[in-house]
């Protein structure tokens, strides 16, 4: 009925299927430089990232501790019970307290003996957690560090206790942080106290994966694992988890950090260690002498 | 821009902007951050789909383009791909608009459901053929179901609690044109 002849429709239609078009190729040119020229992309992305969710910063933060405090709320109905646990754990924790303040001592005194200076490039920075991927395939935070703070890709991060992950993507104010659990996560771990080298693979699963274990029998459940630094990406002897088995039997970790209440997180400075390119000027080429020398001896 | 017909066109796309941001910006919230089995539906997906079943004449082309691409490239999303599948979705429910109002609702919530399921297939196979790293399939399709069931009650939480419904026979669209 409206559909007369003084439809505006008939004009606007072709003008919205070429814009349309070009809106198409735009989105396709995307995706194609996205896959071709991968870190660029991805630097626009950090740059996205680092504008949006500052931006959200004021609200992002009282709603998720609004929502936390429901969840707390809801905990409240078996106090007694947490109560008793935590009595008992506060038990064994004393025990383990008496221990630890021992050994304490005991490094010490060792230490003053070997005069031995600490790594002074073992620092942090701690960041607040602002977000997290907000998609369910993918694993990682936003850190509210930046290049502003000194943070620098690749860095190890914890959460005081335990590994979580590593940076991944430096805007300026704020960083990613790529999850252990994330799929396109792999750190070398050594398991102790077997010192069974292997992966710690993540698959969007809770528990990472135990991969390329050369003796997988040496491993039982419970055993310590921790970084090992190969590759040079981590701090050798960051504490991550424990192993643990899947329901088919598979090893995973479970992780010493507490992926619940992921709230500050600590990323630390680590220097590159120095590469050793030449053999060193301590040991010498090898003499072109010697040969003369034989002779020599021969003769006398 | 004083007459009603802008403003209720206004009104409406400030509505989808607003339900857009709130839906990133309640998955950027870090409330979940353990990795979870059983991921949950696209909840921003299902919006754009009912909204376009609804009124396609109160989501300009453009707004969704925007919006699925800022949330491509905030959710890790390999960028401009998804949200030109989105785009050929929606254009495919545009240009059948006249159609859906007196579709009954079980056909249409079909029409959904394979639309969604088509969508998502390509974007596994175009990643697959572009070697891209991706989710193993099995959440995928996981997600996929959940859109589905979900998509039901995102159409009755937009109709009752914003008003989003079907164009009623002589209500006027966007443009002021009765049909």
């Amino acid at each position: 009925m409206a559909r007369n002849g003084s439809n505006p429709e008939q004009y606007t239609r072709p003008v919205r299927r070429i814009l349309l078009g070009c809106v198409i190729v735009v989105l396709l040119g995307i995706f194609l430089l996205w896959r071709i020229d991968s870190p660029r992309a991805e630097r626009l992305r950090t740059e996205i990232v680092d504008t949006v969710v500052p931006s959200m910063d004021w609200a992002l933060v009282p709603v998720t501790k609004a929502t936390d405090l429901i969840g707390r709320f809801q905990s409240y109905a078996r106090l007694a019970e947490q109560n008793q646990e935590l009595r008992r754990e506060l038990q064994q924790m004393k025990a383990w307290r008496e221990a630890a303040l021992q050994l304490e001592q005991e490094n010490a005194k060792l230490l003053d003996l070997n005069r031995v200076r600490l790594d002074p490039a073992l620092t942090y920075v701690t960041g607040v957690v602002l977000a997290d991927s907000g998609s369910p395939f993918r694993q990682s935070v936003i850190l509210n560090v930046g290049s502003r703070d000194g943070i620098v890709d690749g860095w190890a991060t914890t959460d005081g206790l335990g590994l979580v992950g590593r940076i991944s993507g430096v805007g300026r104010n704020t960083s990613r942080v790529l999850l252990l659990t994330d799929s396109a996560s792999r750190v070398p771990v050594v398991i102790q106290p077997s010192g069974q080298r292997a992966f710690a693979v993540g698959d969007n699963r809770r528990l990472p994966l135990l991969d390329f274990v050369e003796l997988p029998e040496a491993i039982r459940p419970g055993d310590r694992v921790v970084s090992s630094g190969d590759g040079g990406v981590f701090p050798a002897g960051l504490l991550v988890g424990q192993v643990a088995l899947d329901t088919s039997g598979r090893q995973r970790v479970r992780l010493s950090a507490d992926y619940e209440r992921l709230e500050f997180l600590r990323v630390l400075r680590s220097r590159a260690p120095e590469p050793i390119e030449d053999e060193g000027g301590l040991v010498d080429a090898p003499d072109p002498e010697p040969e003369p020398e034989a002779e020599e001896l021969a003769d006398g | 821009m004083g007459d009603p017909v802008s403003i209720q066109r206004a009104l409406h796309w400030g509505l989808f902007c607003l339900l857009a941001t709130a839906i990133v910006f309640f998955a950027l919230l870090p409330l979940d951050i353990e990795a979870v089995t059983i991921p949950g539906p696209d909840v921003l997906l299902l919006l754009c789909l009912v909204w376009m079943m609804r009124r396609p004449d109160y989501a300009p082309a453009g707004l969704i383009i925007a919006i699925t691409l800022i949330a491509d490239f905030l959710f890790l999303r390999p960028p401009g791909l998804w949200t030109l599948i989105v785009l050929a979705g929606t254009e495919f429910i545009r240009t059948r608009e006249p159609g859906w109002r007196d579709t009954p609702f079980l056909l249409e919530w079909l029409t959904a459901s394979v639309l969604i399921t088509v969508m998502s297939l390509a974007h596994a196979l175009i990643l697959a053929i572009f070697v891209v790293q991706q989710p193993p399939f099995g959440a995928t399709l996981i997600q996929v179901i959940m859109t589905v069931v979900f998509y039901p009650i995102a159409s009755a939480l937009l109709g009752r609690a914003f008003g989003i419904r079907k164009r009623a026979p002589g209500e006027p669209d966007a443009l002021g044109h009765r049909q």
